[in-house]
């Protein structure tokens, strides 16, 4: 009961904290740092989905770059307002991830990681290809802002409310998810596939629930990028990208819905603070990457569980 | 009397190897029934075919009447069918209540929004269902490591929460996978005891699978024979212990040199 309440009061000074930050700080480079990280915590949380059933996807950035590109292609041709446009993408990409789902989830382990990097890499070639539509390489300029209320969102700290209300929508969302009778079945599977099966839990229609739900939320994030930093490539979501996501997601902590909010908290602004050490930056990334899973097998979102074992000098059920 | 499973003309090949040839066995309500037979027979594959994990090559199986033939093992468990394994019994992060209530999953009607939304009527379902796989807990003697993860289990408690994990689905046929493999005589005898009294108390009937001689004999009122995928015998243990196919099967014929 106590860490319940505990829960709440964290997580409502850490809203107040957000909240604040705008007034916190007048430096458009800080608040555009805190804007990407509210964007790539969500995709490091909706990641988490997809790995709550045990599953580890590899074109997660795809599946932001399927959205971002429908999202901005459809406000700059069919005029389509940018929020109904960043709501549609993710309802779409979502619903082309549940399709492909059906298929590839079939495998399991290295296997489905493999096709989904095969996936990443085909939607990337057809980004660089399809110039048409995509204008290749060039990639989309001039995207459209935000618009609430006829006033443009183009300004860092307006969108930093935007994003912040988004993060804080699917941080709810995904943790009433995990707590009902889905989380149920997605832990079972994650856990034993065979027994969750025979307990009456249709492994397959929930695998394909917690990947497409995972990839549409990664979908209307990628639109709410593309409409934030107003120009796409296909460079802007990559394989490094959907690397950089499990990275987040392993070093706060897999098995938590803040340890991906936490992993993108500390690992969007390092390569602002490495700046110096050109060169060396993504050995310092491994480096992290290798500590964490050494040393710390529950990423951040560990550390404050492990002082309190230690403390109290005995062991607490996990 | 009708029979609960209805197995007809069974088969299932693997490429060439006949695993499963034209077996036809029932199981009545009520009954235990015992599946027998030597390394190899087909017991594991017949088990899986009719549980859904893969589909015959041919043949029917019917369960409380209807075909089960080419339903998903979970839309069989919803029918009324469930099974255990040999090894993976069950889910080892977890907590011992938390995996019976993953076992109870298709017994708890709650709708899936309403559960994400936590309603009161979803609350309620969850409760009950909660207070149910308790009081199984209770009667399976279970109840002591309720909060413990169940990886960490003696073996033993593992095998009989696999059985728990099942009797939360509110099985009529509970299909036994080798349930006492690995274990010693002491945990062996006590496990065909539990399979006894979950007989009587849960109502279910049982089919079994087991290479332990002593707890097939003492616990069946019927026991089928298999070898080399097809059906040698049938009958009561008296009948299959005096049956002589039954012994060559097991032990080889005579002329053999």
């Amino acid at each position: 009961m106590s860490r319940k309440t505990l829960g709440y009061a964290a997580a409502a000074a850490g809203l107040v904290l957000a909240i604040a930050v705008p007034q916190l700080t007048a430096n458009q480079f800080y608040l555009h740092l805190a804007n990407l990280a509210l964007l790539n915590a969500i995709f490091a949380m909706s990641l988490g989905l997809i790995a709550a059933v045990g599953q580890l996807s590899l074109g997660h950035a795809a599946f932001a770059a399927i959205g971002a590109y429908l999202s901005a292609l459809g406000a700059m041709q069919l005029k389509i307002p940018p929020i109904l446009g960043i709501v549609l993408a993710g309802l779409v990409t979502g619903l082309l991830a549940a399709a492909l789902g059906r298929v590839i989830l079939r495998l399991r382990g290295v296997y489905f990681v493999l096709v989904t990097f095969l996936v990443g890499q085909v939607c990337t070639l057809v980004a660089l290809n399809w110039e048409s539509v995509t204008r290749g390489a060039n990639g989309l300029v001039g995207i459209p802002p935000i618009r609430v209320f006829d006033q443009a969102l183009g300004s860092r700290a307006y969108f930093y409310y935007a994003a912040l209300t988004a993060f804080a929508t699917v941080f709810v969302f995904i943790w009433a998810l995990m707590r009902s009778q889905y989380g149920r079945a997605f832990r079972s599977i994650a856990e034993n596939i065979q027994l969750a099966e025979s307990s009456g839990i249709d492994t397959s229609r929930y695998q394909v629930i917690a990947f497409a739900l995972g990839s549409g939320i990664a979908g209307a994030a990628g639109a709410a990028m593309a409409h934030y930093i107003r120009y796409i490539s296909p460079d802007t979501f990559t394989f490094h990208d959907s690397v950089a996501y499990i990275t987040m997601l392993v070093v706060g902590g897999r098995q938590t819905l803040v340890g991906g909010v936490l992993g993108a908290a500390f690992l969007t602004p390092l390569p602002e603070l490495l700046r110096g050490l050109e060169g060396v930056q993504h050995i310092i990334y491994g480096a992290i990457l290798l500590g964490v899973l050494l040393f710390l097998p529950g990423g951040l979102a560990s550390i404050g569980k492990r002082v309190l074992r230690r403390k109290k000098g005995v062991e607490t059920p996990t | 009397m009708s029979a609960l499973l209805e197995v007809e003309q069974l088969s299932r090949r693997f490429g060439g190897l006949n695993a499963l040839r034209n077996v036809t066995f029932s199981v009545k309500a009520g009954e235990i029934v015992g599946l027998i037979g030597p390394n190899g027979a087909g017991k594991t594959t017949c088990f899986n075919v009719v549980s859904g994990v893969l589909p015959p090559s041919d043949g029917s199986i019917r369960f409380k009447g209807r075909s089960i033939v080419g339903m998903k093992p979970s839309a069989v468990v919803a029918e009324g069918l469930v099974r255990t394994f040999q090894a993976t019994t069950v889910f080892p992060a977890a907590s011992v209540l938390e995996n019976v209530m993953r076992g109870a999953f298709a017994r708890t009607p709650v709708s899936l929004i309403g559960s994400v939304f936590n309603t009161r009527a979803a609350r309620d379902v969850l409760a009950a269902a909660r207070e149910r796989c308790e009081g199984l807990l209770d009667r399976l003697a279970l109840a002591r490591f309720r909060d413990q993860p169940a990886g960490e289990l003696p073996y033993g408690y593992q095998r009989r929460l696999g059985v728990a994990i099942a009797l939360a689905a509110e099985p009529q046929l509970l299909m036994l996978d080798e349930p006492v493999a690995g274990l010693n005589p002491e945990e062996s005898a006590e496990m065909g005891r539990l399979i006894e009294t979950v007989h009587e108390t849960e109502n279910v009937t049982v089919l079994l699978v087991e290479h332990h001689m002593r707890l097939v004999m003492g616990i069946c009122d019927r026991i089928v024979v298999l070898d080399h995928g097809e059906k040698i015998a049938e009958g009561l243990p008296a009948e299959i212990r005096a049956d002589r196919k039954v012994i060559e099967a097991y032990l080889g014929t005579e002329d053999v040199t």
